[in-house]
């Protein structure tokens, strides 16, 4: 088929359009880029604090035990929830698990919620990440 | 069968021009700096978290809180982060009694500030800086001496 002649005073129209096609494409990619490394980073920051905070409430809820009664599972769980409330964690996104370790003493863990809006990824329509991560300490009474 | 003869704008199809390569190009470095400062602006501030955990274990062996501010800022002064932030990185700490009001069996809250000069983060001169913060709690043990 032939290409019908260009009247004078029009534009082109053959190769109309790549330079945008390029140009939304590239927009794309950015975007793209973008939403991996600072909705990707909160994501990270957020998954490094809950497990700070899990494994720090872990610890004080054992560190907390008293050495004269032993070892009492409903004060580890009140202190890890206290611990995990300083650091700014709401109660509702803390879990506090006490179960007996591989070598038979109590064993306190700690899963944490966390929550984070995003900034780049809203746009694809996820507003909110979520991530979670747990910490474990070890009552451990050595005389 | 005659084979029609390319029109100027047939041979044209598809065919970005100099011009318009030159605005995709200054589109394509422009996306390069801005993903490259976000990154870097990513990663002081995994480095700032970082530092503030390690100042808030660091205060939490202290025995007491200003030993624990001495020891928190210590770690911030040992840390890389010197190399990053102008001025020097600064560590505030704050703590909360345990149930008796002691030292020992609260929590202590180190909060980690850096400025950083936005050229560093965007590898081209660009005016202010920002400034990044970092905290992290951790427990101080009742029998903590």
């Amino acid at each position: 088929m032939r290409t019908p002649p260009r009247r004078a005073g029009t534009a082109p129209i053959s190769d109309s359009g790549s330079l945008t096609i390029m140009l939304v494409v590239l927009v794309l990619v950015t975007l793209g880029g973008a939403a991996l490394i600072v909705d990707g980073g909160r994501a990270m920051a957020a998954r490094r604090h809950a497990a700070n905070t899990a494994e720090a409430a872990a610890r004080f809820a054992v560190a907390e035990q008293s050495l004269a009664s032993g070892f009492d599972a409903d004060t580890a769980v009140a202190v890890a929830l206290d611990h995990a409330a300083r650091a700014g964690v709401a109660a509702v996104d803390v879990d506090v698990a006490v179960r007996t370790g591989p070598t038979g003493e109590p064993e306190v863990v700690v899963t944490i919620t966390e929550r984070r809006t995003t900034v780049f990824l809203a746009l694809g329509g996820a507003e909110v990440l979520t991530v979670r991560a747990s910490g474990a300490a070890t009552f451990v009474y050595d005389t | 069968m005659p084979v029609p003869s390319m029109t100027h704008e047939a041979r044209d199809r598809g065919v970005v021009t100099p011009v318009e390569m030159m605005f995709v190009l200054v589109f394509l470095l422009a996306s390069v700096a801005f993903l490259g400062f976000l990154g870097r602006l990513h990663a002081a501030g995994v480095q700032v978290a970082n530092t503030s955990q390690a100042a808030a274990r660091a205060a939490s062996l202290a025995p007491d809180a200003d030993e624990g501010r001495r020891a928190a800022q210590a770690t911030v002064d040992a840390s890389s982060l010197g190399t990053r932030c102008r001025p020097s990185p600064v560590a505030e700490l704050a703590w909360q009694p345990s149930s008796n009001g002691s030292w020992q069996g609260g929590s202590v809250t180190v909060t980690v500030s850096c400025a950083v000069a936005n050229d560093e983060l965007s590898g081209i001169w660009t005016p202010g800086s920002r400034t990044l913060r970092g905290s992290d709690t951790q427990p101080i043990d009742r029998y903590q001496r």
